[in-house]
């Protein structure tokens, strides 16, 4: 190969994996062309398909999932009364044209596959008549959101394209009862959701707007004078909170990290949302002092009172050192939705606390960190749930990547003298390679940094498992295992 | 049948997806001519298509260039690709790459792709894209000294920056 030829091929190949790191949204098999016909397609340019559905829902007829595809479908028809309820405001049942003005900003949730749902403003019609009307407000909101939807999340509560002539009705009543909400829904046509993922996307998108009303924390969705509701093949008959739904493993809300360390000096903040990986917060405080200040981070509740004040829980951060500004900052994010810096001054000291409350949608995994040179602590909220154990967190590659023969593997652990162990499995769970590195910090409270190059065979190929896990001590048993599917190319 | 049309698209919509994001540069039209090309598949059917990926590739971008509906949110793309250290090039390598890719004339867009993201042969190209399979290694040299030369001005005028 002449020398130009090289270069033409590294840069090509450079360029390769450029195009491999897009991460675009890619919409599921389920909801593509081929799978949905959109109206304007004639059905019977898909005679195979149209076969094919009719073979799996008489292969089911005489199962479970047929009864909940009636009972969904069972909704009353077009000019039925109204739901009854108390103390509910009856919500449009038209879509707003999309050139109407004056529209409010209202923060609604969208589902992410695979991850938590994340929040957003959309525009609308805020009623801030109370606790019911701005419910209903915001699930009418995000009905009929059509721009605005963060990228890589989809509406799963969004209005369906009409498919034939007549009307649709879309209802709703809400009734608040001290923290909990709720939500009658009568939907004609019923809940438009396949499968597990879009079923769970949509009760995590509602069951998040729902309890994003202030005091709310826990929400009970029905289908209009039923007991329960049931979506796709999912029965909803109990309240449900944020983390029920969120797809983490239950948080110790009584756990706390502290270090004893320094004096900080002056300290400053930075954050970030889904940078560092897909559904991961990252709060960082940087010291001037060439030592860790001391510090401690513990989860609160916390019922915001307004707007611009959001959140359910906080992550209280105290660091001693003194922070230049005071006051909130609010962020248009989840999970992080505003950071509360307030100084405490200890008098004759000149030096003082400093409390950072930072403002979540929900109780997720946290982890801290410290780093030196220059001194920081770094608070990790949240993570793909998949990627997270209670002591191994995978930040790359993540679920589901596509990655190449050769890959590196990070993340945070807190495991026994540091030891992180991984394997590859190909699709026939055969281990295709392995081994173990160390995390910056073994046992402790606070979380060590790994990173490990991984090289897989070149006969290795498609679908892999990547699992991380620490090898219990007493034992070698595995522990903390985390098992992310990647795609090799 | 449905199992054999989930499967393909498993394998080939993703990377189509991301070649004609590429290609063209806007999410919705990229999303929209690799459901189009996947329709026309469909209605094709898989056993009257040859070499499927190429296909789809060919049909993509066609959809892509027909609708060129540029976006004004095609520089989000790139600023929004994650930071993945994998020793070599940077993210911001990367995004300016793909920026620089941009510029170049769309035939070679889809030529320089169609080469070094899905790995066709130059007769390949040649058969797929119409063109002679003689002047397949010349427009590549060209596309690729076009791109280091946008990639390089990009990185300059960021020093100059700095």
């Amino acid at each position: 190969m002449t020398d130009e030829r090289q270069d033409d091929e590294i840069t090509g190949r450079a360029l390769a994996r450029a195009v491999e790191t897009i991460e675009p949204n890619e919409t599921p098999f389920e909801r593509s062309r081929i799978a949905t016909p959109p109206t304007r397609h004639r059905f019977f340019s898909f005679p195979r398909l149209a076969t094919a559905v009719a073979a799996i829902v008489l292969a089911v007829a005489a199962g479970a999932w047929f009864n909940t595809l009636r009972e969904t479908r069972d909704v009353p028809a077009v000019g039925s009364p109204a739901i009854p309820s108390a103390g509910s405001s009856p919500t449009p049942t038209d879509p707003p044209t999309s050139a109407e003005p004056n529209r409010d900003r209202i923060w609604v949730y969208f589902a992410r596959d695979g991850l938590p749902p994340t929040g957003a403003f959309i525009g609308g019609t805020f009623d801030n008549r109370g606790p019911d009307a701005r419910i209903l407000s915001r699930l009418s909101a995000l009905r009929y959101a059509r721009t605005g939807i963060p990228p890589g999340a989809t509406n799963q509560f969004a209005e369906p394209v009409p498919t034939q002539t007549g009307t649709s009705t879309f209802g709703m009543s809400s009734r608040v009862q001290g923290d909990l909400a709720t939500v009658e829904f009568e939907i004609s046509g019923g809940w438009q959701v396949r499968g597990s993922a879009q079923s769970l996307g949509l009760v995590q998108q509602l069951v998040y707007t729902i309890t994003d009303e202030p005091g709310v924390r826990r929400a009970v969705i029905k289908d209009t004078g039923k007991a329960n509701a049931v979506i796709d093949q999912l029965v909803i008959d109990r309240p449900l909170s944020r983390e029920d739904v969120s797809g983490y493993s239950a948080v110790d809300l009584a756990a706390r990290i502290a270090l004893d360390g320094g004096a900080g000096g002056r300290l400053s903040y930075a954050t970030s949302v889904d940078k560092v990986s897909p559904g991961l917060a990252r709060f960082v405080v940087t010291a001037q002092s060439a030592e860790v200040p001391q510090f401690s981070v513990g989860a609160e509740k916390w019922d915001n009172g307004t707007a611009g004040d959001a959140g359910k829980y906080l992550l209280r951060v105290q660091v001693l050192g003194s922070n230049d500004k005071e006051g909130l900052e609010t962020f248009d994010s989840s999970p992080l939705r505003g950071v509360m810096t307030r100084l405490n001054v200890a008098t004759g000291t000149g030096s003082g606390v400093t409390t950072y409350e930072i403002r979540l949608d929900d109780l997720r995994p946290w982890r801290v960190l410290t780093l030196s040179n220059p001194s920081r602590v770094v608070v990790d909220i949240g993570g793909a749930p998949q990627a997270i154990s209670d002591r191994i967190a995978v930040y790359s590659p993540t679920v589901g990547a596509a990655v190449s023969h050769d890959f590196s593997v990070s993340g945070l652990a807190r495991v026994f003298e540091a030891t992180v162990s991984w394997r590859v499995k190909d699709s026939a769970q055969r281990v295709v390679a392995s081994g173990v590195t160390n995390a910056s910090l073994g046992t402790s409270a606070l979380w060590g940094a790994y990173e490990v190059a991984v090289k897989l065979p070149q006969t290795v190929s498609g679908n892999v498992t990547l699992e991380v896990y620490e090898a219990s001590a007493k034992d070698g048993s595995e522990v903390g295992l985390v098992r992310l599917p990647l795609a090799v190319r | 049948m449905i199992d054999r049309w989930r499967e393909v698209y498993e394998r080939e919509y993703p990377r189509l997806l991301r070649a004609l994001l590429a290609i063209g540069r806007d999410p919705a039209a990229a999303e929209d001519a690799a459901q189009e090309a996947f329709v026309k598949a469909h209605r094709t059917g898989l056993d009257n298509i040859e070499k499927l990926p190429a296909w789809l590739l060919v049909v993509g971008v066609r959809e892509v260039f027909r609708r060129a509906r540029r976006s004004r949110r095609e520089r989000e793309v790139w600023a929004s690709l994650p930071a993945r250290n994998d020793g070599f090039d940077t993210a911001t390598d990367r995004a300016d790459l793909l920026a620089a890719l941009g510029e170049l004339p769309e035939r070679q867009r889809a030529i320089v792709v169609a080469r070094y993201f899905y790995g066709l042969s130059y007769d390949e190209i040649a058969e797929h894209f119409d063109i002679k399979s003689g002047t397949v290694g010349a427009t590549l040299h060209q596309a690729i000294e076009r791109l280091r030369q946008i990639h390089l001005a990009g990185l300059l005028a960021r020093g100059a920056m700095r």
